[in-house]
């Protein structure tokens, strides 16, 4: 019985609040403006909450590595203590002082960039890998339409490349936007398909 | 009371067990099925003579006794149990994997691929020349220019820094080239952000601005940070539905809508000019959805990734467009720099950025014609044998 | 970059930079104790960095400053109170026993999550797109040009569109008891798509790979001029 009563809870506060929020993308109201306004408002505050709460968590894991000895404890003490330092430094001066943006700006970029940066390598590899395993013409067309793209993109002296140039342009303007297109119109008849699922109760993620 | 020897290993037990602990045997003696005894039948069936006295075996239902259930082991059994006892006695290690000596083909591939690639930007750096010319501007570009130089003075500005920092090196050409046009010009640049990370990289790009144009631009007389907007599309619902309520402070916990420029902006569509810098089309497309249909005359640019652009490129090339100019990657940034002629800041990148794209597409065309001559000599040799 | 011109926090940052930078690259030659130190390092920052913004840009002024001006403005039920109620609801969320009292928050997030993507995705995608299909045929929204030129392109975007929006139905029938099949149309059709969809594949293939060597050379243009600049200025 309390677990009917806390489904029908549950599946109603879902239904309610997306509602509202529904209905203001299609009817201009001022009522529905309003109360759409203060849900909104309140959902970006628990998106923040709920953000802490995800931190919070990682923090517990990597703590419980290191109490428990676990092997690679040593990485999660490095973790939690470069946590520690950009907390602190963020906390006591902001997140856009000096310390903070000198944190960021010679370790998160050199990081990430460099990161991004082994993924070329590792591309390369993966399209040769492609044709050596799958030489079908779908991947035969996918490597043309890359090259051609590539190429199209740079200038170099000693290669006449005008014409990949053009032929960049038009593939980009033509079967390109025709791809995507088609593309975006299928991931979003999946997400009305999806979420319309959530708003009559039929997938309840959020339940226990 | 007295133990209880097993007779199949010989060994004493506590007189309560029915098995031997340890060797599994029942220690209750078998029973022998009994005898029926030859109980003369009464009643309607007294004259009939060979017969089951049905009677007897009614009258004696009891619990049934225990049968042996004796298990015969024979001796290579024994020892099979012998072995896993040890087995289990002495724990699991699994056994230890020794490496390979040397460098597998995959390692080597890519440490030669890596190597190619460095010696190409390096070739690039050290060697660049005019003749890497930076592109030339299309219609695409001087649209994109147009919307920022018919600004008005002070007029307020909004843009997004949507991109994680390891894209600075290809959105951050363009977006200094556009901070320092709006700058100059008078606009009143108004920093937001959906990603946490957001909000220090708008402050790292005027940082740059300053670097560049050899003066300070300060909030919040030339510029102001409002911050973060969590719960992304959600974020952006609420920020198009009210934009002082999401940010009633700044980043830095001040007062921001009684600021001149700022004064007579109540939504997003008081802003004379919207630009998203991005890396993703789910975050382009949240721009668009959520902010963009609201917008009316004010103009939505995006300096996106090249890797969203093919997907931000239907929003672009579309009537009416959704998005009213679009600059992508490190080369819409160059073609960029030779419309506006201003500060080099994709000049140096640009030798290696070409050697680099000219060596990958080299290196993916070779290897792809070596793989599709070996899969197709595998085959062959594979062929109707079957082998 | 001349490093005799630089302070002391920027060479720490350059040394810093440099040093993270050749850890991350490390992992060309295998998967070593420099790369994991490095990448760490980076999810501890980054995740302190989320906790900061979250904390000045949200819960600081929408959640604390309120009570800590309450004598100078009243608080509100609507735009206070409730939301408080509710963060503290979510935070049962991190308590195993107690994770259900924050259900019905999470039950509000994903309800007002889910309308915004079918409300964003039907008004600013699916709309907008569909009309700019139908406006290819237009000449005058076009601005112009060879007409028949206009008309195939438009019929070639048009196909390209469909087939590859068809390309993505997967509903099939058993037809006399046998595998389930799509519809020969639709598998006709979806074959048309897989075309368009392998040049679009290949158009975000060569965009990922393009921002990735743009990495690669701002990183490796980076650590040549620290190595040149400070060999100079030892010179």
């Amino acid at each position: 019985m309390i677990g009917i009563i806390k489904r029908y809870i549950l599946v109603g506060t879902a239904i309610i609040a997306g509602m509202v929020i529904l209905l203001g993308y299609f009817i201009k109201l001022p009522a529905i403006d309003s109360a759409r306004t203060i849900l909104l408002n309140w959902a970006i505050i628990l998106a923040a909450v709920a953000l802490i709460i995800g931190l919070v968590n990682l923090l517990v894991v990597h703590s419980r590595k290191i109490i428990d000895k676990k092997s690679g404890n040593v990485y999660s003490v490095i973790l939690l203590v470069s946590f520690t330092i950009t907390l602190l430094v963020g906390l006591i001066s902001g997140p856009t002082s000096q310390g903070s943006l000198w944190i960021f700006n010679n370790v998160q970029v050199p990081i990430e960039t460099s990161l991004l940066g082994i993924l070329a390598v590792v591309l390369i590899l993966g399209a040769v890998r492609l044709l050596y395993r799958q030489p079908t013409s779908f991947s035969l067309i996918f490597m043309i339409a890359a090259l051609v793209i590539l190429l199209g993109t740079v200038s170099v002296p000693w290669i006449n490349v005008s014409w990949l140039s053009s032929a960049r342009s038009w593939i980009t303007r033509v079967p390109v936007v025709a791809g995507a297109r088609g593309i975006l119109m299928g991931v979003v008849l999946g997400t009305v398909a999806t979420g319309l699922r959530v708003l009559i109760g039929a997938d309840r993620p959020y339940e226990d | 009371m007295s133990e209880v020897q097993c007779s199949h290993c010989g060994k004493e037990n506590p007189p309560d067990l029915e098995i031997c602990q340890h060797c599994q045997s029942p220690l209750v003696a078998p029973q022998q099925p009994e005898e029926l005894a030859d109980v003369p039948p009464e009643g309607p069936l007294s004259e009939l003579t060979g017969i089951i006295p049905i009677e007897s075996a009614v009258n004696e239902i009891t619990i049934p006794k225990p049968y042996s259930v004796k298990v015969r082991v024979s001796e290579s059994q024994r020892a099979n149990v012998r072995l896993l006892e040890n087995l289990t006695k002495e724990g699991v290690r699994p056994p230890s994997r020794e490496r390979a000596p040397g460098v597998t083909i995959q390692q080597a591939l890519r440490i030669l691929t890596a190597m190619a690639l460095i010696l190409a930007i390096s070739w690039g750096i050290i060697f660049d020349t005019p003749s890497f010319q930076l592109p030339s501007a299309d219609a695409r570009i001087s649209e994109f220019s147009e919307h920022i130089i018919t600004l008005p003075e002070s007029a307020p500005v909004l843009l997004a820094f949507e991109y994680e920092p390891g894209f600075s090196s290809e959105l951050e050409p363009s977006m200094t080239i556009i901070l320092d046009q709006l700058l100059s010009r008078g606009a009143y640049p108004v920093l937001v952000s959906t990603t946490p990370t957001g909000v220090v990289q708008g402050q790292r790009a005027i940082g740059l601005l300053n670097q560049k144009a050899g003066r300070v631009y300060e909030a919040p007389s030339d510029y102001i940070n409002l911050g973060y907007i969590p719960g992304g599309a959600t974020g952006l619902n609420s920020f198009n539905a009210g934009i002082r309520s999401t940010f009633p402070l700044e980043a830095n916990g001040n007062q921001v809508w009684a600021l001149p420029p700022l004064q007579n902006v109540n939504s997003l569509s008081d802003f004379n000019l919207v630009i998203v810098f991005t890396d993703s089309t789910e975050t382009a497309r949240s721009w668009i959805e959520q902010v963009g249909t609201d917008l009316q005359d004010t103009p939505l640019l995006m300096v996106a990734s090249a890797q969203a652009e093919p997907l931000i490129n239907p929003y672009y090339n579309s009537d009416p467009r959704q998005v009213d100019g679009l600059i992508a990657g490190l080369a819409g940034g160059a073609a960029y720099e030779t419309y506006t002629g201003g500060m080099e800041v994709s000049r140096p990148l640009w030798g290696a950025f070409n050697m680099s794209v000219v060596v990958a597409a080299g290196l993916i065309l070779f290897g792809g014609l070596v793989s599709v001559i070996g899969a197709a000599y595998k085959s062959e040799s594979n062929g109707p044998s079957g082998h | 970059m001349n490093i005799a011109g630089l302070t002391l926090p920027d060479i720490a940052g350059l040394l810093v930079g440099t040093f993270l930078t050749l850890c991350v690259f490390s992992y060309l030659l295998g998967d070593n104790a420099l790369f994991r130190l490095a990448t760490h390092i980076f999810i501890g920052v980054a995740s302190a960095y989320v906790a900061v913004t979250a904390w000045f840009n949200v819960i600081w002024p929408k959640l604390i400053l309120p009570v800590l001006n309450w004598e100078t403005g009243s608080i509100s039920i609507l735009n206070y109170l409730i939301p408080l109620l509710l963060s503290i609801l979510l935070l049962f969320k991190l308590v195993p026993r107690l994770s259900t009292l924050g259900s019905p928050v999470m039950a509000y997030l994903v309800g007002i999550g889910a309308a915004t993507a079918i409300g964003g995705g039907v008004m600013g995608t699916l709309f907008p797109q569909v009309a700019a299909t139908i406006n290819l045929f237009d000449s005058d929204s076009a601005g112009g040009g060879i007409f028949w030129l206009l008309i195939i392109e438009s019929s070639f975007i048009l196909v390209g569109t469909l087939s590859a929006l068809i390309y993505f139905h997967f509903g099939a029938r058993s037809p006399h008891g046998g595998p389930p099949q799509r519809a020969i149309w639709i598998d006709g059709i979806s074959n048309i798509g897989k075309y368009f969809i392998a040049v679009t594949f290949g158009a975000l293939f060569a965009g990922v790979l393009t921002a990735a060597l743009t990495a690669l050379v701002e990183r490796w243009n980076f650590i040549l001029s620290f190595i040149l600049s400070f060999f100079s200025w030892l010179i």
